[in-house]
């Protein structure tokens, strides 16, 4: 049980920055486009998701840590 | 003397649940008005051609839920563990019921021009601040005055709050908008529903003023041994913090995509893609949400007893594998093409020409094709063509609009699959509350509970409609079931890591 729980952790630390990325990106290039088309809402949208989303994508990534570093690996009660 | 005699009696803990459920409810109810009514309150206050109108009114509803309920999750989070329980979640339902009230008193953008939109955002932010703050101390104050052995059965009671107050927020609109003309309720009669507010927010007021602070918090404080600084103590310190992304990450952000995909995105699936019309859509799912809301109280009494972690990780996987399926069924039910047309009986307007309002030399040209089906469908047509007045211009690509009003022969097949969904969610989220209190210490549990909760639901959730949406029209292909890989996706991990590593609580509480 250990063991996968380290391997999920590992897997979290991949998909946390993977997505973070992605979204950034693609946030950056509809940013872009949308001042391009003078779009202040698609500005103003990807902003906001960019903003809430990586601080939740950091955090996916401590779960992630303290799960390969084993330490949900005590009986959690 | 033991924990349960502590707690209230049956028909003392019926009063206090009413009480919180009640304000919960209305709180839901003036969170969801603002959405229900955002077209009246897009013409009123957010016209669209003034962008910085245009920009207030993005931030009104994208800030509202995915930035400021988190934060008020984390400010009345801290103040109900410092304070206690019964004066923070009364300060948020005042804060919500004043806000919703103020709203329907603004005057419109074209009386006091841009104050208006500045008033208007100002006040859905409190409301998304208010509502950030009630359902943690609303869930906590009910818990804590449970038996711990039937702590599923009544915070469920919180948990349906949010479901009844959607269906109460649209009963309530449908209700102001039959009885009056359509001009009439664009022009004020969209308001009534915020002033009523007003009236329900009191008489919980009065009601709340008058419930005792919960027991284990005021033993807590009585002993002294309440925290000064509970964010601190969540996130500062490891072995809580760990519990918080553990909460996030192994149940509530699958939670979350599961609830909103069958309470909204379902809607917009029938209502867009499928072209269903709205009022047969709305009513529809809205008899589907009216069976399965009861599953609620079911799932979460029955997590009293076996545990809550299967019980809602059964709700995830069922969604993770059943749910494109049911919206691909949803398709096929509703889709014109799988049904046998009465040729004969196919009707075709002849082209009404009109000028176009927006440049009167224009004309613009509206054909009507309605067509019938042997099961009692009809599925109508409107092309719409603009003739442009200056012939060197470049034709414009026809405005197609298709509306398709089911038989009744489908009524039961759709609802029965949109119940699916929602039962799914009932599973998920039933038992949510009193896993998430018994997840954390009395001291710092309204903190704990409440971030993981409102990122989970208001952020993971929240964006449903709008990642789904995207995703459609990034697909190559502009497929349909696209928008279905966020919450199938994010479900999915919550499944993997709950199964892992979620305890399997069963009245597992740390009181202190």
């Amino acid at each position: 049980m250990d063991i996968i729980k380290k391997i999920i952790g590992v897997l979290c630390m991949l998909i946390a920055p993977t997505a973070a990325y992605l979204l950034t990106t693609n946030g950056i290039a509809k940013i872009a486009a949308a001042d391009a088309a003078n779009k202040t809402n698609a500005t103003t949208q990807w902003t906001i998701l960019i903003l809430i989303f990586l601080p939740v994508m950091a955090g996916l990534f401590l779960f992630g840590l303290y799960g390969a570093k084993g330490e949900y690996s005590e009986e959690i009660k | 003397m033991s924990q349960t005699q502590q707690h209230e009696s049956s028909s003392g803990l019926a009063t206090i649940i009413a009480s919180s459920s009640v304000g919960t409810l209305i709180e839901w109810y003036d969170f969801y008005i603002f959405g229900s009514l955002a077209k009246e309150i897009s013409t009123q206050f957010f016209p669209s051609d003034n962008p910085t109108a245009a920009f207030l009114s993005t931030l009104a509803t994208f800030a509202a839920g995915f930035i400021v309920r988190p934060f008020g999750a984390l400010f009345f989070g801290r103040l109900g563990d410092i304070v206690g329980r019964k004066y923070t979640f009364l300060v948020t339902l005042l804060l919500m019921g004043g806000a919703t009230f103020a709203i329907g008193l603004i005057p419109g953008y074209k009386t006091i021009g841009a104050l208006a939109p500045i008033l208007v955002l100002t006040l859905r932010l409190l409301q998304g601040l208010a509502i950030g703050g009630e359902y943690g101390g609303a869930a906590t104050y009910v818990a804590e005055h449970s038996p711990v052995d039937k702590r599923g059965f009544w915070t469920s009671w919180i948990q349906i709050t949010a479901t009844v107050g959607l269906f109460v927020s649209l009963m309530v609109i449908l209700l102001c908008r039959n009885s009056m003309s359509k001009e009439a309720f664009a022009d004020w009669g969209w308001r009534v529903p915020f002033w009523l507010s007003i009236l329900m927010v009191g008489i919980s007021i009065v009601i709340r003023l008058r419930m005792n602070e919960s027991p284990l918090f005021a033993k807590l404080k009585s002993e002294g041994k309440t925290v000064t600084n509970p964010l601190a103590e969540s996130f500062g310190k490891k072995e809580n913090f760990k519990m918080v992304l553990l909460a996030l990450f192994g149940a509530i952000c699958g939670q979350g995509v599961v609830w909103y995909t069958g309470q909204f995105y379902i809607m917009n699936f029938i209502k867009g893609s499928c072209a269903v019309e709205a009022a047969q859509a709305e009513t529809w799912v809205g008899i589907a949400l009216l069976l399965a809301t009861p599953f609620f109280v079911v799932f979460a009494t029955l997590s009293d007893k076996i545990g809550r972690k299967w019980i809602m990780l059964a709700g995830l996987a069922l969604a993770v594998f059943t749910t494109k399926p049911i919206f691909q069924k949803v398709n096929a039910v509703t889709s014109p093409k799988n049904k046998t047309e009465v040729a004969d009986k196919m009707v075709a307007a002849p082209a009404a020409v009109k000028p176009d309002a927006k440049n009167p030399l224009d004309m613009i040209s509206k054909t009507d094709t309605t067509r019938f089906y042997t099961d009692g469908t009809s599925f109508k047509t409107t092309t719409e063509i603009t003739i442009f007045a200056d012939s060197t211009k470049k034709a414009a690509k026809p405005k197609v609009t298709k509306v398709v009003t089911l038989g009744a022969s489908n009524k039961w097949s759709v609802i029965g699959l949109v119940f699916l969904l929602v039962l799914y969610a009932t599973m998920a989220y039933g038992p949510v509350a009193a896993f998430l209190v018994e997840l954390f210490p009395t001291r710092i549990r309204y903190t704990s509970m409440s971030l993981p909760y409102h990122i989970g639901n208001g952020v993971f959730g929240g964006l449903v409609p709008f990642i789904g949406a995207l995703l459609v029209e990034y697909s190559p292909t502009k497929d349909i079931y696209a928008g279905l890989d966020y919450p199938i996706g994010v479900a999915a991990l919550c499944l993997v890591i709950g199964i892992f590593f979620l305890p399997n609580n069963v009245n597992n509480v740390d009181e202190a």
